[in-house]
């Protein structure tokens, strides 16, 4: 019995620790977060009619700024398409400076970010959205729904890849096809939450 | 260079390219009765912070037919694969880190499936020397509690 209540015990400490990742077919979570670049308040309300790509990232992590450069170019090319892209930094800026809204606006200008990047100081769109690592990806239709969610490609090596997600749930959603691999496991640095108050 | 540090990137310089989860379980010694795979990298801060409780640990059980080995998943990064195994022997030397350590070449999401993790690291897996898993510590370990586990795990195969 003791081994039961212990068992039970661990298993929400590790529930609350680890915010479930939101499921394809759910309805993506809206926000209101203010775009690090020129301090204007971003709102995302899924079931606006237009697809969208949430992307949590960061400053700092060398396997999401391997998916920068791929990420800003998919941002140039489906805006072209109406697609919009919202990247989001859900570190803790108090633990980790190098994640502040001054050093994200730096970052979005050096790279010419065609989208906002919006600075979620207290990780609640990451607990939302169930995001864990950076890069990770949520691709949001028209109507709200989740259709897409994991990584931007299957390798941060772009001479290695073999798969290349995003792009591919962008062009099926686009062409009213439905998505043939929905999910993925996003790899990358764990997001440093903030510590919930 | 001091003689120990250079004992230690002599010890470390070999690091041992591996491919698969497989390649990983067969790395290990084959007296080793419970074999620790830690998953990790040099650009992963949550993993570099555990990794002194994690080299105290395996110190302290290796004579208990214990072996831990870490694998590195730096490779995953784009870069020289020359100048990044050169910087984890650096880290793992510089660090003092004793326990062995393996160089992933393979794919993420590959060792992903294989281990069954989500693509967060760190991860620490237990196997028996059948490659059975007894269990698993996703993201940073608890020490006290890793290092009672482990031991319950040894006083149980004394038995």
């Amino acid at each position: 019995m003791k081994r039961l209540l212990l068992a039970l015990v661990l298993v929400s400490v590790a529930a609350v620790v680890i915010a479930e990742e939101l499921a394809v077919g759910a309805k993506a979570p809206g926000f209101a977060l203010t775009n690090a670049v020129d301090g204007k308040t971003v709102r995302f309300a899924p079931g606006d009619g237009k697809l969208s790509v949430v992307v949590f990232t960061c400053n700092q992590c060398p396997y999401a700024k391997a998916f920068e450069d791929r990420i800003v170019a998919l941002g140039r090319d489906y805006a072209k398409r109406g697609v919009t892209f919202y990247a989001i930094d859900s570190n803790d800026d108090a633990a980790y400076s190098v994640e502040s809204s001054a050093e994200m606006k730096s970052r979005a200008q050096a790279k010419n970010y065609p989208f906002p990047y919006l600075k979620d100081g207290d990780s609640r769109i990451a607990r939302a959205y169930g995001a864990r690592v950076t890069p990770h990806i949520f691709v949001v239709d028209g109507k709200g729904v989740v259709r897409y969610r994991g990584y931007v490609d299957d390798s941060a090596k772009p001479e290695e890849r073999q798969h290349t997600a995003l792009h591919d749930a962008l062009d099926s959603l686009l062409a009213n096809k439905d998505v043939a691999v929905t999910a993925t496991k996003a790899f990358g640095c764990t997001i440093k939450f903030k510590p919930a108050a | 260079m001091p003689f120990f540090l250079a004992l230690l990137v002599a010890a470390s310089s070999n690091l041992t390219d591996v491919h698969s989860g497989d390649d990983v379980l067969r790395a290990f010694r084959s007296d080793a009765r419970i074999r620790v795979v830690n998953i990790w990298a040099t650009w992963c801060a949550p993993c570099v912070a555990e990794m002194p409780q994690l080299d105290a640990i395996s110190a302290s059980v290796r004579d208990n037919g214990v072996e831990f080995i870490g694998v590195s998943l730096d490779d995953a990064i784009p870069g020289d694969r020359a100048e990044r195994k050169h910087l984890v022997t650096r880290f793992l030397a510089g660090r003092r880190i004793r326990f062995r350590n393996v160089y992933y070449v393979g794919r993420t999401g590959a060792l992903a499936d294989r281990f069954r993790f989500d693509g967060t690291i760190p991860i620490t897996l237990v196997f028996d020397a059948s490659g059975r898993e007894l269990f698993r510590n996703e993201g940073v370990i608890d020490a006290v509690k890793f290092r009672r586990k482990l031991e319950d795990l040894i006083n149980r195969r004394k038995r």
